[in-house]
């Protein structure tokens, strides 16, 4: 569990000290007990949720609109360079 | 070589929507950078996707035309992953069940037909565009104008087998991408993008090794020279009783060789899960048969036909349909002249070689189908003959003006008027009188040389048919 934990909050870039990260563990273990009842449910004839309203398809037509509020998005950016964002460099090219 | 290869395409392609995948942003190519973004694009807390209908049906249309299953119900999902040209941190992708499924592209090589699985097609949104070239070694800049841009990603069996068939498949499916409309095939661009998965194995084994994942290969040529090195290096490596690592490789064309792609960012756990913000997508037969109804003629369909129905070669009707405008030209010259094999010969040599020398497009050009048809008629009708028809079709070609008023303005009209070319004959002769001894003498091959004398006296306007009939009489007369 503490590895899991360890793991999932090192993908969401989340730093826990030692003694949060124990006690997420416990959350954690008392969150997944609860969903292990589901467990003992038949689900075999029921088809999977994959949204929590029941209703399909919303679209909308393919129309151009431009937003204006684009340098105020720049802007709310940590750092931005002229009209780019600006982020730590990620990538070693070689 | 005693390993085979094993090769599968994921192929990207760019939809031709005017508007983003979930919001209203225009997609247009070539912007001023972060001028097309918004709060859904850009992911601001509290903004919320809505699908483009015309992406979705764009992706059925590529789907029937791939012989694929639409799928009644499909479902967008979350791929979750921190980079910085991603601004959710998940990009808006299908997962178990993308629209389309179970298709197949036939290839050709050699004349041996072969059934090219592909095992989905999904939708997705493009992420941005990272500039890693920023003068600064520690900072890159991220323009979002591509984020949230509508893509399928098109991916294949394992089932081909050497560079050359990679390179075909590509080829056949972005001709079809193209012909349907659904992208505009550009490679350069990037609206079309290519990652192969490579790995070898013992001849006549069952078993796959281990894959390279080449990614963003952005050319045909690259794309073959790529598998053709890779396959080769994963060969000396288990040849030197080494083991293939399972890992990303870049292409570098300078160097001609791909290398491996180190991420500072480690552990790719997607985490996929339905994305909560999206409902189910259904897609009921009706809209399936609608969107049926609208399918074009494809590239080899089309190909087949002009054989069938123009009597022209194979090799002409694969040249002419390779792309769907350049198609439609010739149609549209067989419409107003009905020569087919002398049209498609004008096109083949002389329009695609001035097309590729002036880097232009057919779609482009001041040439209209009428004209180039009216042309060959006015040949084919004595007017003007062959050699000037060339000098015609490049004015043609540079002013968009009519042959006719080319041929009146310039004074290029075929002269087949027998007493003008007679007394240039005349002229000749007269002025050649060593050749016309060497022509009595048996050294009949000069007759060329007298034949380009008159044209050239001439400007290149005499009827050939009747200076070689003039040109003959005379010479059988002082024979």
């Amino acid at each position: 569990m503490k590895e899991s934990i360890k793991k999932v909050a090192h993908l969401a870039r989340l730093k826990p000290t030692p003694s949060a990260g124990e006690k997420l563990v416990q959350k954690a273990k008392s969150i997944i007990d609860f969903v292990e009842q589901l467990k003992n449910l038949d689900t075999s004839k029921i088809e999977a949720t994959s949204h929590a309203i029941d209703i399909t398809n919303a679209f909308r037509e393919d129309t151009v609109q431009k937003f204006e509020g684009t340098k105020k998005i720049l802007e709310n950016a940590p750092n931005h360079y002229e009209n780019l964002f600006e982020v730590p460099k990620v990538i070693d090219e070689n | 070589m005693k390993y085979e290869a094993v090769i599968g395409l994921e192929v990207h392609a760019q939809l031709l929507t005017k508007s983003k995948l979930f919001c209203a942003c225009s997609t247009k190519f070539g912007a001023q950078p972060n001028t097309n973004i918004c709060p859904v694009c850009t992911g601001q807390a509290g903004a919320l996707p809505v699908l483009n209908k015309t992406a979705v049906e764009m992706a059925i249309k590529a789907g029937l035309a791939l012989n694929c299953t639409i799928r009644e119900k499909s479902i967008f999902a979350r791929k979750n992953y921190f980079y910085p040209d991603l601004p959710k941190g998940y990009q808006i992708s299908q997962y178990e069940f993308p629209i389309c499924l179970n298709g197949y592209l036939d290839i050709q090589l050699n004349g041996e037909p072969k059934k090219i699985h592909i095992q989905r097609i999904h939708m997705e949104e493009d992420a941005g565009k990272l500039l890693h070239d920023t003068g600064s070694p520690d900072v890159s800049h991220v323009d979002l104008n591509r984020c949230s841009t509508p893509l399928i990603e098109i991916v294949s069996g394992p089932d081909l087998s050497s560079p050359e068939e990679a390179g075909d498949y590509l080829r056949k499916l972005r001709n079809i991408l193209v012909y349907l409309e659904v992208c505009d095939g550009n490679m350069q661009e990037g609206s079309l993008r290519c990652d192969a998965n490579v790995s070898i194995r013992p001849k006549g084994s069952k078993e796959f090794g281990t894959r390279a994942e080449i990614k963003n290969v952005n050319s045909f040529k690259f794309l073959e020279s790529a598998i053709t090195y890779e396959i080769e290096r994963q060969a000396k490596v288990l040849d030197g009783g080494g083991k293939i690592v399972q890992e990303t490789r870049l292409w570098n064309q300078a160097k001609g060789e791909t290398f491996s792609m180190r991420s500072k960012e480690e552990a790719h756990d997607y985490r996929y899960f339905p994305d909560p913000d999206l409902l189910p997508l259904v897609v009921d037969q009706v809209w399936i048969e609608k969107i049926k109804g609208t399918l074009p003629e494809l590239g080899e369909t089309k190909a087949k036909r002009f054989v069938s129905q123009f009597g022209i070669p194979e090799y002409d009707a694969k040249v002419l349909t390779a792309e769907k405008p350049l198609a439609q030209y010739f149609e549209e010259c067989v419409k107003n002249y009905n020569a087919p094999k002398k049209l498609s010969n004008w096109i083949m040599a002389e329009l695609l070689r001035e097309l590729k020398l002036r880097n232009q497009d057919i779609t482009e050009i001041k040439l209209k189908p009428k004209q180039l048809a009216r042309m060959v008629q006015l040949i084919d009708e004595g007017t003007i003959s062959g050699a000037i028809a060339k000098t015609i079709f490049m004015e043609m070609l540079n002013t968009g003006e009519a042959a006719d008023k080319i041929i009146e303005a310039k004074g290029l009209k075929q002269v087949s008027d027998t007493g003008a070319i007679e007394a240039c004959v005349d002229k000749i002769l007269a002025k050649e009188i060593e050749n016309v001894q060497r022509y009595k003498s048996g050294k009949t091959n000069v007759f060329g040389f007298f034949v380009g004398a008159v044209m050239k006296e001439m400007q290149g306007k005499a009827n050939p048919k009747i200076v070689n009939e003039i040109l003959k009489k005379k010479l059988e007369i002082v024979r």
